[in-house]
């Protein structure tokens, strides 16, 4: 028996990687069978007959002429193989494979329990069809593997009671959100939680427990002295021992998920690109973790109120990665920053989703997950819709960076949310809670502050944010869509009114001068459907207010069926945009305009928002960007004509309308 | 008197930098097998230190005066040995994680115990595992039968592995450990491999963890802080063998003696990183068999005559 580390993968190696690391091994040595089978598809190694498809008969005929002398190269990992079978066509789908589960022992009244961290090692990665390896199938096998570990959670929790030596020296935490503790990337870029080297399990190490202790104890005012005397110090010949001791600390109950990080939106040579890319990994939902502290000797033991009190603090403010994204926030949470502010939210939503969003292969059926990296997202898209207009490009991203942080910088801000579970399982889904925001200093706060007003008035969170909440009928069927939500702020929600509106835009440029002066007046381009770029607020915007007097508020539906399709509850604004295919974004048939709507891929150019004022009519919000695009231009021209029919009805408060037939800012392409 | 006592990790133990290579903080090792270990020095420091506090006038006489003002030590009354491998828990894909032990240690620990059948059975399975394939060797033997064992990367077939009968001599003397709060199960998770493979594992399954200090205010690890440091996994089962010797005033450590009993039926901490929780282990101590003791004294006395 030979044991094998992690890295050595190569017992438990699919055939489709074997094929493809021996078609680069043999493209390396430029060899005329890596060349005759390098653009093959490897469709399945079955019944010792190796499948492979070519784009067309010329190069299945080729490989053809190599078959011999692939067999014999074949490694043992492609073995046996009697036949190889050159088709011409593409790789038919294949469903990524089910991990292969050893025979194990199913003792009567034994349930299996199984190791997460060696179900990482051993699963099969799945296949998309086009050559790309899924590690989703991979992280699945790992959450699956630990619901089988409950009972262990239980006697590690008893453990810990045990050796804490009482409830006075424990501490039961639970996390508003996720949780992932353990900088490591594992093996093939998958970002991986600690796991426990024997159990498998997750767990938060005592070294990070004690360094969010000490940090935070540090950061608020605690002597060095004092944290010397209590956590001990090891520098150098300085050597004192902790008067108390942290322990390992498990969660009580199976809490493992699949978690995704999908960047909407990519810096690219000064651009700001759309390309949504979904970066699978794991990390803890919603855990509860029992913490053992203890005193090294009887007498320390008055020391326990005191760390427990920083620990407490700590995990408040903030443990493990992300937390500047919501991650890793204890209950109850304590500011991470000196500046905060907190605001009431409600969401309606068609459902906002994590590692599975409604796909083929889940019949349309994912599951609902409430994301507040949605929230810091569209704060984050709204702040450069907002700063592309008024710095230079390579400005703005500095800027971002800043306020935002990006990889070993931390940002100047953090956005967290505390929130119920939707009470309703089918859409429309309904979130409330609050939202936090904090920053290092005053102007960051502000300007989060005033961006999420726009957010919360120009459009929605997550899926559906450019559309309110209603109901579209395809073939026949009717889908939710849309979202709509509404944020608590001093001001909200804003009237139906030019000043009032127009205030707001000046608010929030005096906001971004406050933090980066001067300020300029830049104009960029939205980008086509096919290369979709950042919307921004520039001189080519246009926010509308459209009246809707009947709209009735989603609280106010009493059953979507009936009345979702109905134009009180598109509204006035949604409705005309509807009404003509020269908006609309491109359906299946292929009717509607890819330049003013939105098909998949390619985020819509208008956003429309519902509005309920605490005083006057409902109304709602059009943003349009890019209206130097003339069939944008059009949609801009129709609410045009109805504030001249009915001027009361419709108001422009940001942007104008371009006089004559030609736009009157040339657009900069770029 | 002469005992046998069986440590089970609760957290993992961190027995003290004896090597450090690059930023991997090692752990004390044994010269000859490079197998960790926890050295007596340390066990017998610390169980000196929990009973000097408790009995400050005996610990000097039981465990030997210590040189001050210009006397000489005295020779104490108790003496320890290192604590080393029984037990060392493999995560498995198949059963989530294993107990694995080897001939080595079960003679090592058996060399205490003296007992016959156990040693019997010993011989028996290292011949086997010493033995090749086509001669009737194995690669394991274990509780678990009939399926296939994932060891960390390694994997054994139902082929390779001999089951160890429900009424095998072992049991009974396993069943003296401490069971690590209900979790030790070693009829459904025992397997004996041959010396090398279980040194190998061993080498595998150390626990290793990354430690890194943040600066202050930014996402970047302070200068240089960057370690790995080495640890015996929890659940692993340490034991010690120790030994007591004839009192010279048997008043004067009477009470001593009575508390070593005690606490070492009992949890205690060893080795280093006291502040991160590690070495914390649920002792159970055995008397080794007296009577055989005696008379091997005897014999030995009649051979000097």
């Amino acid at each position: 028996m030979k044991p094998k580390g992690k890295s050595d993968r190569s017992s438990s190696k699919t055939p489709a990687n074997a094929w493809r690391e021996f078609i680069q091994a043999e493209l390396k040595q430029n060899s005329k069978v890596g060349r005759a089978f390098e653009k093959a598809g490897f469709a399945g190694l079955e019944n010792k007959t190796l499948s492979l498809y070519f784009e067309d008969d010329a190069a299945a005929k080729v490989a053809r002429g190599q078959i011999e002398p692939l067999k014999q190269k074949l490694p043992s990992a492609l073995h046996p193989c009697d036949r190889v079978d050159c088709k011409v066509g593409k790789v038919p789908v294949v469903a990524p494979a089910t991990p292969t589960q050893p025979n194990h022992p199913q003792k009567q009244g034994k349930t299996r329990v199984d190791n997460p961290l060696q179900s990482l090692n051993f699963a099969e990665f799945g296949d998309d069809g086009k050559g790309n390896e899924l590690s989703q199938p991979v992280l699945s096998a790992a959450v699956q593997a630990e619901k089988s570990c409950g009972l262990v959670y239980t006697k590690l929790c008893q453990r810990t009671k045990l050796l804490a030596g009482g409830d006075e020296n424990t501490l039961r935490v639970d996390f508003s959100w996720r949780l992932r503790v353990g900088g490591t990337r594992g093996f093939r870029e998958l970002l991986l939680p600690v796991f426990h080297p024997v159990f498998g399990v997750p767990y938060i190490p005592a070294s990070s427990l004690k360094g969010a202790a000490r940090a935070w104890a540090r950061q608020n005012g605690e002597s060095k002295s004092e944290l010397s005397k209590i956590l001990g110090i090891l520098d150098g010949k300085v050597a004192q021992a902790a008067k108390v001791e942290f322990l390992d600390a498990f969660p009580t109950k199976e809490c493992l998920s699949v978690d995704v990080a999908t960047p909407q939106w990519h810096w690219q040579n000064g651009n700001v690109a759309y390309k949504p890319e979904p970066h699978p990994l794991l990390s803890m939902e919603q855990p509860q973790f029992l913490i053992g502290l203890r005193p090294t000797k009887p007498e320390n033991a008055k020391y326990i109120p005191i760390v427990k009190a920083w620990l407490e603090n700590a995990l408040k403010s903030g443990i493990g990665s992300r937390v500047s994204s919501g991650y890793g926030r204890a209950l109850g949470q304590s500011p991470a920053f000196l500046n905060s502010k907190n605001y009431t939210f409600e969401l309606w939503t068609q459902g906002i989703y994590g590692s599975e969003p409604p796909s083929k292969q889940n019949g349309r059926q994912g599951k609902i997950e409430f994301r507040p990296t949605a929230i810091r997202g569209i704060l984050r898209y709204w702040f450069r819709a907002f700063a592309l207009s008024l710095y230079e490009p390579s400005a703005c991203q500095t800027l971002e960076d800043t306020i935002f942080g990006k990889l070993s910088q931390q940002g100047k801000v953090a956005i967290s949310v505390v929130y119920n579970p939707s009470k309703q399982d089918k859409p429309p889904y309904r979130y409330d809670g609050k939202i936090h925001l904090e920053a290092t200093e005053q102007p960051y706060l502000d300007l989060l502050a005033k961006l999420l007003v726009l957010a919360s008035h120009l459009g929605g969170v997550g899926r559906g944010s450019r559309r309110p909440l209603h109901l579209l009928d395809v073939d026949g069927r009717k889908y939710m869509r849309g979202c709509h939500w509404t944020v608590d702020t001093d001001a909200t929600p804003l009237a139906y009114d030019l000043e009032a509106w127009k205030q707001l835009f000046e608010q929030i440029k005096d906001a971004f001068e406050r933090i980066q002066s001067p300020i300029t007046s830049r104009n960029s381009s939205p980008g086509s459907p096919g290369r979709r770029q950042q919307d921004v607020l520039d001189a080519n915007a246009q926010v509308w207010l459209v009246k809707s007097p009947n709209q009735i508020p989603p609280d106010k539906v009493s059953s979507w069926d009936l009345e979702g399709l109905k134009n009180n509850v598109r509204g006035e604004a949604l409705s005309l945009f509807y009404s003509d295919d020269r908006f609309k974004g491109k359906n299946k048939a292929g009717r509607g305009n890819p330049k003013v709507g939105g098909a998949l891929e390619t985020p819509s150019f208008v956003w429309i928002k519902s509005v309920f004022p605490n005083s006057g009519d409902p109304y709602q919000v059009v943003t349009t960007f890019g209206v130097d695009q003339s069939d944008r231009l059009t949609f801009a021209k129709e609410l045009d004509q109805l504030t001249k029919k009915k001027p009361s009805e419709a108001l422009l408060v940001f942007g104008t309308m371009p006089t004559g037939n030609t736009p009157s800012h040339p657009r900069r392409r770029q | 008197m002469n005992y046998l006592t069986y440590s089970y990790l609760l957290t993992p133990l961190h027995t003290g930098a004896s090597s450090q290579a690059g930023n991997l903080m090692g752990i004390a090792r044994e010269a000859h097998t490079e197998l960790p270990y926890l050295p007596s020095s340390s066990l017998r420091g610390k169980i000196r230190s929990i009973l000097e506090s408790m009995h400050p006038n005996e610990a000097g006489a039981f465990f030997g005066e210590r040189i001050k003002d210009g006397q000489q030590p005295t020779e104490g009354e108790v003496w320890f040995a290192d604590a080393t491998l029984l037990l060392f828990p493999i995560a498995s894909y198949s059963h989530q994680f294993v107990w694995i032990t080897c001939p080595l240690w079960l003679s090592r620990w058996n060399r205490w115990l003296r007992d016959e059948t156990l040693q019997t059975l010993i011989n028996e399975w290292r011949s086997l595992l010493n033995k090749k394939p086509e001669e009737g060797g194995k690669k394991a033997i274990s509780s678990i039968s009939g399926n296939q064992i994932y060891l960390q990367g390694a994997l054994l077939n139902t082929t390779d592995i001999k089951e160890i009968p429900a009424n095998s001599a072992c049991w009974e003397t396993l069943q003296k450990l401490p069971d690590g709060n209900g979790i030790l199960d070693l009829k459904n998770k025992l397997v004996v491999l041959s010396d090398d493979d279980c040194a190998g594992l061993v080498e595998i399954g150390l626990q290793r963890e990354v430690r890194v200090a943040l600066k202050e205010d930014e996402k970047t690890v302070a200068g240089g802080s960057f370690r790995s440091e080495e640890a015996i996994p929890s659940e692993t089962v340490l034991f010690f063998p120790w030994g007591l010797k004839p009192a010279k005033d048997e008043d004067k450590t009477q009470e001593i003696r009575k508390s070593l009993s005690t606490i070492l039926n009992d949890r205690l901490q060893f080795g280093g990183l006291e502040g991160l929780g590690r070495g914390w282990t649920a002792n159970t101590t055995v008397a080794l068999n007296p009577k055989q003791e005696q008379e091997e004294t005897e014999q030995k006395e009649v051979g000097h005559a």
